[in-house]
């Protein structure tokens, strides 16, 4: 059994606004394992990254945390909270760079414009650790050249308008990982790039996560990416965790009919052009205006009537590691198919 | 599905878009150019999607706005066919007026649909608009014009007394479809026209773009980067890099074995969404960044990143657009030597 | 209540998504009214415009809303204290509705020899509700004779802000300066904003080197020392001049200098909604550029013009108010908020007459009000952007 070094449990996260409150997240509940790579996967308002933002304690105003936990088990074994700390307390200080680093969608708003990259990276080491500048020039030179920043003694005075999108997400990831954190998490961090610094982005992160044996949480909408690079997957819809289970799981024997009809609407290289392709039908609901019982049965194949749109299904273990979150499948189970 | 010697609705010649960098101050000086497109010749043949590809700065926006003559071209023509037999305009010589007509047959799909729609507008304003100003009268004829149209982008009739902000992205890419159809255009350029998309909702936009296609007898210029879309929609690929024109090939030979190296890495870069293919695949990964465009590198543009360059003749000649046999165009000294591996295979 | 349309673009990540319920009717409203109803969440601004309004309704009707005449001096009663409004009288039947005030009793400092006044609790001064007094002419057109407030008989003091050097009523006087000073700052804005809009549009509509020639003329001009300039424009208005001459030119200076913000603005807005993709949608479609600015580009920022001029208001009141209490704006007898404020201008009436700085009380709140207004406004120009 794996080392588990995030367990978070039936995390609810609210966004009060004028109109009634916005239930972001809605009961979510996934682990993470000890240096493996676990992609959060879903469309826009499924709370991929209200989830994200929730592991930093980052949320935007006006959300927060409404209940649930988000136990992170640190170097020593000690286990804290992170749902109960205050956003700004001494604790998240010291996880928030440390112990986990985030790297963003867009890598120009998590970098100062008026400060000089090296100078970037290496905020987080002198907030951190006691060290002398020269040892921590050092460090982010190193950490320069492990991320492919070419040429790292010229680039570390550059300031980020001088370099282009894909080195300017690898400034990102360094100043993630300078620290050498325990967990990464990555909100959708190759979304704004091309598809060939893309996969160079996604090269990097697999190789740094084996090198340093870091646990990586990784937000992305696009399934080719999650095949690329996940160990794990959470998929995710209208603020519920429809279904959990390890990559392969995913793409071949997926449960849920939301995961089902993800993958098949995707086009694919070399599918039959003729045919059309299998949209899912609806759009995803509002988040003030959700369905009641399954908030997927408007948009569902295996709708039931009487029994979908009355109470919310329970997430059921198809398989010790695959947990799904639809009243279909639990009947199918009962039913023993 | 385009015949070979389908009619040709559409003509690139030696099209360039040049833009001056000036410098800053009062007196603005040009001191560079940026070359977004630069020399580039195809056709469109009618009926047929012909998509364009390649990474951001590659001059494929620009060029689908040069044919929109939202740019005026610095050189070249593009040439078109009109309804009537036989006569043919270069919409680069035309402006203003004369340009009227041809904006009614070519017509735009945005990529961003929250920012192609004005906001103070109703829908049936909005798809109503092209209507009027083509001297449709305000009547009862109109409004059941922008219902029709409605109904064929998927959306309700009633939707019309709306204002853009009560509808999600998919839905106001579909108005924009709608206010694009409402001229019974022959030729749209679709820029990123899904991109922006979600996945489930993406699969219905295409779904409809390409059931509109065969209901008007549309043709397509679909401008996208995300290559699996492409490769779905498209009849043929054209790959640009720098603002140039790589490679142009039927799209599954394009895909199973193209003949440029930097469609060969493109191919490769593309995630495929099968975890068993992961350790299976071998990847190709360029080096650096795509070429800046103001500074375009000498000999092929591309020579820079490719893993064939001879050093020596790549470095020093511009490969000219070549045509091989099978109608295809490449843009590379070594196209017929070179053995360069397609798309991996994804089992269905 | 019902569902928040701005919400599907409030929250981060939960941007596109379906609208809450079909039969909503926000799905059906308009840019305008969204405006309205998002400025309506912002309750300081409603306050504050409310506020706003009764000011200017104020304004208009002066006459009616003073006391009594401004000009009326009264020799009798200099730098009296003001009297505090009762409402109820007591005498040997108990407590009877009678509103009144006390009147004076004026003593002579035996030191100074300088005349004071007490409030003689035994003097009764009745007062009233549309109460007769001297004839004017409302909003400088209907003679009429009626006051909102005052006293029974003309002749009695009634000083409810307290009275100045020449025995005039302060609160009267504030009332009239409020037509001055809160006009100016208006026609002044007009002003501006035409000069402005008109620059503005130019420059960032055609761009290149018109831009670039209206750029550099608002840099100087904003380049340029205020106070001084001002001083030096006012000091070149010949003395002799009608008041009401000065006044106009006042108004033109300030708006001269005041258009350069404005412009720069409107330059803004024009350029980044030039490249807009349904302002492009629109040339594609066959508009002409009359029917681009005018029907795509121009409704796009009326609200923000709005909420601009809203915030520029003050400014000019400041502005007026400052050149007035330097004395080289308006001048007696003009009567506005800056006039009235240089007559407390030295240590004696601060020391003994502080009732002569109410006038500063009424700019004061009529600035906040106008800022807390604008700001609403602009809040609820862009009623899609974040909260």
């Amino acid at each position: 059994m794996d080392e588990t070094i995030v367990e978070v449990r039936d995390l609810r996260v609210d966004f009060p606004v004028m109109a009634g409150t916005i239930e972001a997240l809605r009961g979510v509940s996934f682990l993470l394992k000890r240096g493996k790579t676990t992609c959060i996967v879903g469309e826009s308002g499924s709370g991929k990254s209200v989830t994200a933002r929730s592991m930093m304690q980052i949320l935007q105003k006006p959300g927060r945390i409404a209940s649930g936990s988000i136990r992170y088990r640190d170097r020593d074994g000690k286990i804290t909270d992170i749902a109960t700390q205050p956003a700004g307390g001494r604790v998240m200080r010291a996880i928030r760079g440390r112990e986990i680093g985030m790297v963003f969608q867009e890598p120009m708003t998590s970098l100062s414009p008026v400060h000089r990259i090296g100078e970037q990276i290496m905020e987080p080491l002198l907030l951190h650790f006691r060290l002398q500048r020269a040892e921590a020039r050092e460090r982010v030179l190193e950490m320069m050249a492990r991320v492919g920043i070419p040429n790292p003694v010229q680039r570390f005075d550059n300031y980020p308008f001088q370099l282009s999108g894909g080195l300017r997400q690898r400034v990102v990831i360094a100043m993630a990982l300078i620290c050498e954190p325990r967990l990464l998490v990555a909100d959708e961090p190759t979304t704004a790039l091309d598809v060939t610094t893309q996969a160079n982005i996604l090269d990097l992160i697999r190789e740094l996560q084996e090198e340093m044996e870091m646990s990586v949480m990784f937000i992305t909408h696009d399934l080719g990416v999650v095949a690329e690079i996940a160990d794990d997957v959470v998929v995710m819809y209208a603020g519920s965790v429809v279904e959990t289970a390890d990559v392969d799981t995913t793409f071949h024997a997926p449960e849920h009919p939301y995961t089902r009809a993800l993958l098949q609407s995707v086009p694919r290289l070399s599918a039959d052009k003729d045919l059309p392709l299998a949209a899912i039908r609806g759009m995803v609901p509002h988040p003030l205006a959700r369905p009641r019982g399954c908030v997927f049965h408007p948009r569902c194949d295996r709708y039931l009537a009487g029994t979908c749109d009355t109470a919310e299904p329970a997430t059921i273990a198809v398989l010790p590691e695959h947990h799904v979150k639809c009243a279909r499948v639990g009947q199918d189970i009962t039913q023993g198919r | 599905m385009a015949e070979p010697s389908a009619a040709t609705l559409l003509e690139v010649r030696d099209l360039s878009m040049h833009f001056p960098v000036t410098s800053a101050g009062v007196l603005r000086r040009v001191v560079g150019q940026v070359k977004a497109v630069d020399g580039v010749s195809f056709c469109v043949r009618e009926g047929e999607t012909l998509s364009v590809v390649g990474e951001s700065g590659c001059g494929k926006t620009t060029l689908g706005r040069c044919i929109m003559r939202i740019y005026d071209p610095t050189a070249g023509s593009i040439r078109y066919r009109t309804r009537n037999e036989g006569e043919v305009v270069d919409l680069t010589a035309l402006d203003g007026r004369a340009l009227r007509p041809y904006r009614r047959d070519i017509r735009m799909i945005f990529q961003d649909p929250y920012a192609s729609l004005n906001p103070r507008m109703t829908v049936e304003e909005i798809v109503g608009e092209p209507l009027v100003l083509a001297g449709h009268p305000r009547n009862k004829a109109l409004h059941r014009r922008v219902g029709d149209l409605l109904e064929q982008v998927g959306l309700r009739r009633e939707y019309m007394a709306r204002y853009p902000h009560a509808f999600s992205g998919g839905e106001r890419q579909r108005i924009g479809i709608a206010r694009a159809l409402s001229l019974n255009p022959r030729l749209l350029v679709a820029d990123e026209a899904v991109s922006a998309l979600d996945v489930s909702v993406q699969a219905q936009t295409i779904n409809l773009l390409k059931k509109l296609q065969v209901e008007y007898k549309l043709t397509y210029v679909f401008i996208a980067h995300d290559l699996s879309v492409v490769e779905y929609i498209s009849d043929r690929v054209a790959v640009m890099y720098v603002g140039k024109l790589v490679e142009l090939a039927p799209t599954r030979a394009l895909f199973a074995r193209p003949a440029h190296p930097y469609t060969e890495a493109l191919l490769s870069a593309v995630p495929i969404p099968d975890p068993r293919l992961r350790k299976k695949v071998e990847r190709i990964r360029l080096a650096g960044e795509i070429a800046d465009p103001s500074n375009v590198p000498s000999g092929c543009p591309f020579h820079t990143r490719c893993a064939y360059s001879d050093g020596n003749r790549c470095v020093r000649e511009v490969p000219a657009l070549r045509t091989l046999e099978d109608d295809r165009q490449v843009a590379c000294h070594y196209a017929e030597t070179l053995e360069l591996k397609g798309a991996p295979q994804v089992a269905t | 209540m019902s569902a928040d349309p701005t919400t599907a673009a409030s929250a981060n990540g939960l941007a596109a998504s379906e609208p809450a319920r079909e039969d909503d009717r926000t799905l059906y409203w308009s840019q305008w009214s969204l405006t309205w109803w998002k400025f309506k969440q912002h309750k300081l601004a409603v306050v504050s415009g409310v506020l706003l309004i009764v000011f200017y309704l104020v304004a208009i009707f002066a006459e009616f809303f003073s006391t009594t005449d401004p000009h009326a001096y009264n020799s009798r009663y200099t730098y009296a204290p003001p009297q505090a409004v009762k409402l109820f009288q007591s005498d040997e039947s108990g407590w009877r509705w009678r509103p009144h005030v006390n009147g004076y009793a004026a003593a002579t400092d035996p030191v100074t020899l300088r005349r004071t006044f007490e409030i003689d609790e035994q003097t009764v001064i009745p007062i009233g509700f549309f109460v007769e007094g001297p004839e004017y002419r409302l909003a400088g057109l209907i003679a009429w004779n009626r006051y909102i407030l005052g006293a029974v008989d003309p002749s009695d003091p009634f000083f409810l802000l307290g009275s100045d050097r020449l025995g005039r009523d302060v609160y009267s006087r504030i009332v009239h300066g409020s037509r001055v000073s809160l006009s100016i700052g208006l026609i002044g804005v007009v002003m501006s904003l035409v000069i402005g809009i008109t620059f503005g549009a130019i420059a960032g509509f055609y761009g290149g080197a018109v831009d670039s020639v209206i750029q550099r003329v608002t840099e100087f001009l904003i380049s340029l020392p205020t106070i001084p300039l001002w001083m030096g424009l006012a000091a070149a208005i010949p003395l002799t001049w009608d008041p009401i001459a000065v006044y106009f030119l006042i108004t033109v200076i300030l708006s001269l200098l005041g258009w350069t913000q404005l412009a720069r603005q409107i330059r803004g807005m024009f350029m980044s909604i030039k490249n807009e993709d349904y302002v492009m949608a629109a040339r594609l479609d066959g508009s002409g550029e009359m029917r681009v600015i005018f029907r795509h580009m121009v409704p796009a920022f009326t609200s923000h013009i709005v909420a601009s001029v809203t915030l520029a208001v003050p400014a000019m009141i400041l502005a007026e108010t400052a050149l007035s209490f330097l004395g080289i704006g308006l001048r007696s007898p003009v009567i506005s908020w800056g006039v009235l404020l240089q007559e407390a201008q030295n240590i004696r009436t601060l020391a003994n007459a502080a009732w002569l700085l109410w006038p500063g009380a009424a700019v004061i709140v009529a600035v906040l009000a106008l800022n807390f207004l604008g700001d609403g406004l602009r809040d609820a120009a862009d009623p899609y952007g974040s909260n």
